[in-house]
């Protein structure tokens, strides 16, 4: 790409996007880095990095600087992109180690020793600005460049949460208290998730079979499931109770399975209801959209109805049917936070314990793990949908 | 077939009687709970009257659906237009990201933002009420035919009547469809903004899971429920009417994901 004005700038450098991060970023210079607070409930002092710090903000704004000067000096488009993802890695994980640190020596200056460093606007706004970066970069990269990137990131951040540089960040104290029932609580509700959209699977793919193969059961059911996808989670889960503690009542047997009005039973038939819709819709779909060619091909060879659906129907259908099973998946971790409020284990009991004693570290605690869940597990999907697509291997 | 259209207009008619008697009549509503639950003494939520909370829920999802279907559109028109078009793959890039995120967390990070009650709720429900709104609009404008758009320029239109007339037109319904769904995920967040204080139908629910009371937790899951399904078949209805009145209505409603 070469502009009218000379061959040295390339469009793709002097986006409008890399200008409007380089804007934010300079913003969050400004704004407050951190507050410090003297307990978990305070309000809070604000401190900008500009005033915590001269020399780092003085770095950071020459660092913010890079892209622009680059846009103006001839190199090979590689080297910028490098330059690009290296300035973006910088502002993505530099805001943290600045705000423990910084953070830190505060606490030990004004002698707060149970005070706490919380994240505040423009810990966010270096962030964002150097994710903006980062996805111009991974547009113009090639190949797995991105994905090591992002993975050699994550390493960086969760070294330096190892070797124990962010302790003073607030709600990584908030973890430390809780750390055992951190991992009970992930692992229930990574558990009632998976049984939820496990079950689905096991029903919502012979549901979505034979609303294909049965046109006259394709409209009852449909409209069945996706009236349930539209009742609000909250309001599903509490329409469970009523029958089901009615049931564990009339029949002890259920009672000893433990299923009771309220707990994980009502939260997982729920969360199983829900991701019906995804799941059913997408084998529908993948069924109706292959190609009579194919199948026409298939009988021509002599396959009987059964070969034709296991050798044929499923290999092609199955992208599409775990894209349903992804985004049924990702709507299930998040749905199961709201489980927390019918007695279900998981996440979302840290959640709403956080704005029950309206301890605002507490919060972000917990929807820090339930929003990476989400990314990490949409990100798999992705990648297996991209290997399952027949004939193709390098799908992003 | 005219028996049978003329049997499903009588079942809604009474169902909608049978749904606005349950929230308006306090008698009515404590008949059916005694019913439902005789052992339960309290049958009836006596802080907040259910049509108050019905106003209240309505309030909150009106204001934050309207923002976030402006905001949502005007991007999504920007990033389609010759000098937003740099942003395109960028905004595109984000709102997909975002749409990971789930709208309860969202919500729930709106507290330690900006405290309790009926405002940050809002801005919550606003927040992420824009991403299918933008999605659809950016999905919307970019399938339309590009020839289409070369045969309006080559005809002597202005950019803005390409928009206005061609490609506006064109990508409405998928447009409509986006702003369905924003809708029906905040009805359903709007009900966990009870946590943050904002009042509305999830009040209830959670006064009725604190005390352990099955016949509060389902009145207000009924009414919320009857709030979703009823404003989900008036947009199907309002597609049908506008847009292809032989489809069901259903294609083009991209799923209700993450309803929450």
């Amino acid at each position: 790409m070469v502009t009218d004005s000379g061959a040295t700038v390339e469009s793709w450098l002097v986006r409008k996007p890399v200008v409007f991060a380089v804007i934010i970023g300079a913003t969050g210079v400004f704004l407050p880095l951190f507050t410090i607070r003297e307990h978990r409930l305070d309000g809070g002092t604000g401190l900008s990095l500009l005033s915590a710090s001269v020399p780092y903000s003085v770095f950071l704004t020459a660092c913010l600087m890079v892209p622009v000067v680059i846009s103006l000096v001839r190199m090979p488009a590689r080297v910028r992109a490098g330059f690009l993802a290296g300035i973006g890695s910088v502002l993505i994980v530099l805001p943290w180690l600045l705000a423990a640190t910084i953070g830190s020596s505060v606490l030990v200056e004004r002698e707060l020793g149970l005070g706490r460093v919380a994240p505040a606007g423009g810990f966010w706004f270096l962030i964002l600005s150097g994710i903006i970066l980062f996805s111009e970069f991974s547009r113009a990269a090639q190949g797995w460049t991105g994905t090591l990137l992002v993975v050699a990131i994550s390493l960086c951040l969760f070294v330096m949460f190892w070797l124990g540089l962010l302790e003073d960040i607030a709600f990584i104290r908030e973890y430390r208290v809780r750390e055992e029932r951190f991992f009970s609580e992930l692992i229930a509700h990574l558990r009632i998730a998976a049984m939820a959209v496990g079950s689905a699977v096991l029903v919502g793919v012979p549901a979505g079979i034979a609303s294909y193969r049965y046109p006259v059961v394709r409209k009852p059911v449909f409209s069945v499931v996706s009236g349930l996808q539209t009742i609000p989670s909250l309001a599903l889960f509490g329409l469970m109770i009523a029958p089901l503690a009615f049931l564990s009542q009339r029949y002890p047997f259920l009672r000893q399975l433990g299923i009771r009005g309220i707990g994980n039973a009502p939260a997982i038939i729920a969360l199983f209801l829900y991701s019906l819709l995804p799941i059913l819709r997408n084998t529908y779909t993948s069924l109706s959209v292959m190609d009579p060619a194919v199948i026409e091909a298939g009988k021509g060879m002599g396959m009987t109805q059964k070969q034709l659906l296991f050798m044929l129907e499923i290999p092609v259908a199955l992208p599409i049917i775990l894209s349903g099973i992804r985004v049924a998946s990702v709507q299930t971790v998040g749905n199961t936070t709201v489980a927390a409020l019918i007695g279900a284990g998981g996440l979302g009991n840290f959640v709403f314990q956080g704005l029950g004693q309206a301890a605002p570290d507490l919060i972000v605690m917990g929807v820090i793990p339930i929003v990476v869940l989400a990314i990490v597990i949409d990100r798999v999907f992705g990648f297996f949908i991209g290997r399952a697509i027949p004939g193709v291997r390098t799908v992003e | 077939m005219k028996a049978r259209s003329s049997l499903i207009v009588v079942t809604f008619i009474v169902l909608f009687l049978v749904f606005g008697s349950f929230v308006f009549s306090v008698s009515f509503r404590a008949t059916i709970l005694r019913v439902l639950f005789p052992a339960t003494r309290e049958l009836i939520y006596l802080r907040t009257g259910l049509p108050h909370m019905l106003g209240e829920h309505l309030s909150l999802v009106l204001l934050s659906s309207v923002l976030a279907s402006l905001a949502g559109f005007s991007l999504g028109v920007f990033v389609t237009r010759s000098c937003g078009r740099d942003f395109l793959p960028l905004v595109r890039g984000l709102s997909n990201f975002a749409q990971t995120f789930p709208p309860v967390a969202i919500l729930a990070l709106a507290f330690p933002v900006l405290g309790f009650g009926f405002r940050p709720t809002v801005a919550a429900l606003f927040a992420f009420g824009i991403l299918p709104v933008l999605n659809n609009t950016i999905e919307g404008i970019e399938s339309v035919d590009a020839g289409l758009i070369e045969a309006a320029q080559g005809q002597g239109m202005t950019p803005s009547q390409v928009l206005l007339q061609t490609e506006l037109p064109l990508a409405a319904r998928v447009i409509v469809a986006g702003i369905r769904t924003s809708v029906i995920i905040n009805i359903g967040t709007a009900t966990i903004g009870a946590t943050i204080g904002a009042g509305g139908l999830g009040t209830v629910i959670i006064a009725g899971l604190v005390r352990n009371n099955t016949a509060f937790v389902f009145t207000g899951a009924v009414t919320a429920a009857g709030v979703a399904l009823a404003t989900d078949w008036l947009f199907s209805r309002l597609e049908q009417v506008f847009f292809n009145p032989q489809d069901g209505g259903r294609s083009g409603h991209d799923s209700t994901r993450h309803s929450s």
